[in-house]
């Protein structure tokens, strides 16, 4: 008995010792982040209000922060736990508020919070569990998906909010953008010829965010060049917050719909704009921001549709002004302007040299007769405080939440990656 | 938004290093993000690498911005010697009125002729020798006196005599030769005297 009970014994020993050694088996993470419920406002400070939107971690990774965040939420989620999740929500929400307000002229924070706003809110539909949403998913992604609680009234707010951010964002922009439009797409002379006029620009640009960069002085005037080099910026800082391309085009869309509906409303104003060669002057400027869209791959952003009445009023500025047939002509092309501002232009219309004849008041008359079943606004200036209505639909994310690690200059030690 | 993003990111990557500052690290992250993302697999091991990289990246910002620091307090320390050492200099070029001297100094003029020139073992050194020439002077003053007097030389008087004249002795014609001898002494006495 007791032999064969060693010789098992020793058979084991044996068994152990020839077992080959497990191969280490990477640790198989969940794709969440749990942070202790006392730590939810360092998680918040340090993740939301202190976060700087220039960072390694942040541009490497689009939509980093937004995504860190949802994987709280995961974990708050599979705890069940309902208080958590909720106090982390608001907290969420309420931050991105404080900061939005903060910095509310801060371009880059203003464009890092859109971008990471809409990332979130894309993280709630992707992960919800709506089918609608589960499209693009990976196997893996859709066990991700949220298991207890439905936050689509928290997407709600979240979405307004986005719309918030958007608005302000577009107004910064504008204020930055808007004294270069006048001197750089209408008074700049860039075209061959001797300037009849001398240039009077704005000497300053006028929002204290912006530094005095590039070549300007602060007196010489601004120029189409300063123009796209702003729109660069704009571009430029989105892309690296790793905002949608979509969302993108719109911002660029409103942008040019200002320059072009600014540009309408001071030619219908100023008799010396209202020139041949002014005409040309435009439709070259035209051609440098189509050809900034096709470089930046933002064709599909129909940011060349808003540019439309201002073609139109460069068109008209250069065509002939005298015939039955220019009659003719002006109605078909001019199709967004209004009969008001037509007539305006024609009568506005300055020769440049004694050679060129005014437009006569019987042509005019003509075009007018031409134009009267045409229902336009009565109102001579476009509204260039129009703003398009702004959308996020919903895009899906290729980033595995299980694959995400924290880089550790956000300083989030004290959360724990499961 | 800074008038600096009007340069391509791509600019951060042909800098001198050690001009490099943060923002420069940023553009290089955002532009090897983005070409990660282009290769990326959705694999583990892409994802392990796109982060080992965030990490590296990470540590080049730290560094990046303790050497700017760094670089930025040397330049102000040497600031500060610079115009400390101009002050410096600045005084003592000033008129003497302002000048100040420490304790236990003596002000001299090199054009003073009368100026302090010898060290007091220099003048000690004169000193003795001087006293010592006197001590002489008076033994041989004395000598000369008792030669004058009759006390010391021969017994034969001593005459006073003239320089002109040849000294008339009443000598001893024994002793002739050493009034000759005695003459040719006093002679010489004489002749120092007349020198």
């Amino acid at each position: 008995m007791k032999d064969r009970l060693i010789k098992r014994l020793q058979d084991q020993i044996k068994a152990i010792h020839t077992h080959k050694a497990a191969p280490a088996v990477p640790k198989e993470y969940l794709g969440m982040l749990e942070y202790k419920k006392e730590n939810e406002s360092r998680l918040i400070r340090t993740l939301i209000l202190e976060l700087k939107p220039r960072g390694v971690g942040v541009l490497m990774i689009p939509g980093l922060a937004a995504h860190l965040l949802f994987m709280c939420v995961r974990h708050a989620d599979y705890l069940n736990d309902g208080n958590k999740l909720k106090s982390l929500m608001n907290g969420i929400i309420s931050a991105i508020k404080e900061v939005i307000t903060n910095q509310q002229e801060s371009f880059e924070v203003l464009s890092f919070w859109l971008s990471n706003t809409y990332h979130f809110l894309n993280c709630l539909k992707q992960y919800s569990g709506d089918e609608e949403f589960m499209k693009h998913n990976t196997l893996r992604q859709n066990k991700n998906c949220l298991r207890n609680f439905d936050l689509s009234e928290h997407r709600q707010i979240l979405s307004d909010l986005a719309i918030n951010i958007y608005h302000q964002f577009i107004s910064v922009m504008e204020d930055a953008l808007f004294p270069m439009i006048i001197p750089g797409m209408l008074e700049h002379e860039s075209l061959q010829g001797i300037s009849s006029m001398k240039p009077t620009g704005f000497r300053k640009r006028s929002n204290s965010v912006y530094e005095d960069g590039g070549d300007h002085s602060g007196s010489e005037p601004f120029s189409v060049t300063d123009i796209l080099q702003q729109l660069d910026a704009s571009h430029t800082s989105m892309a690296q917050h790793g905002m949608e391309p979509q969302l993108q085009g719109q911002v660029i869309r409103q942008l040019f719909f200002l320059i072009g509906a600014t540009s309408v409303n001071s030619i219908l104003l100023r008799k010396d704009l209202c020139s041949c060669r002014k005409g040309m002057q435009i439709r070259c400027n035209i051609s440098y921001l189509e050809e900034w869209l096709r470089e930046k791959d933002l064709q599909s952003s129909c940011a060349m549709e808003t540019l439309g009445p201002l073609s139109q009023v460069a068109w008209l500025l250069q065509v002939n002004k005298t015939t039955d047939e220019d009659a003719a002509e002006i109605k078909q092309r001019c199709s967004e302007l209004s009969p008001v501002q037509i007539v305006k232009i024609l009568n506005s219309y300055t020769p440049i040299d004694d050679f060129e004849k005014r437009v006569t008041p019987s042509f005019v008359r003509k075009v007018q007769a031409l134009l009267q079943e045409r229902e336009g606004s009565s109102q001579l200036m476009m509204d260039s405080q129009y703003r398009f209505q702004v959308t996020f639909p919903f895009c899906s994310s290729p980033q595995a939440l299980e694959l995400l690690q924290v880089p550790s200059n956000l300083r989030l030690g004290f959360v724990t990656r499961i | 938004m800074e008038g600096r993003h009007d340069s391509s990111p791509m600019q951060a990557f042909d800098k001198d290093v050690l001009e490099m500052t943060c923002e420069d690290v940023y553009d290089i992250s955002y532009v090897i993000g983005r070409d990660l993302l282009k290769v990326n697999t959705g694999s583990r091991e892409c994802s392990d690498l796109q982060f080992k990289i965030v990490r590296v990246l990470e540590m080049f910002e730290t560094m990046v911005n303790k050497y700017n620091l760094s670089l930025e307090e040397l330049r102000m320390e040497l600031e500060n010697m610079k115009r400390e050492m101009e002050r410096v200099v600045a005084e003592g070029s000033s008129g003497d009125v302002n000048t100040t001297v420490g304790p236990n100094k003596l002000v001299v003029d090199l054009k003073d002729p009368n100026r302090p020139r010898f060290t007091m073992q220099e003048l000690k050194e004169v000193l003795q020798e001087r006293n010592k020439l006197k001590a002489q002077l008076l033994l041989a003053q004395e000598e000369l006196q008792l030669y004058k007097s009759g006390v010391l030389g021969s017994e034969q008087k001593m005459v006073e005599v003239n320089l002109e004249t040849l000294p008339q002795s009443e000598a001893a014609p024994s002793s002739v030769v050493e009034e000759n001898k005695e003459k040719s002494t006093i002679q010489k006495l004489f002749s120092f005297r007349q020198k």
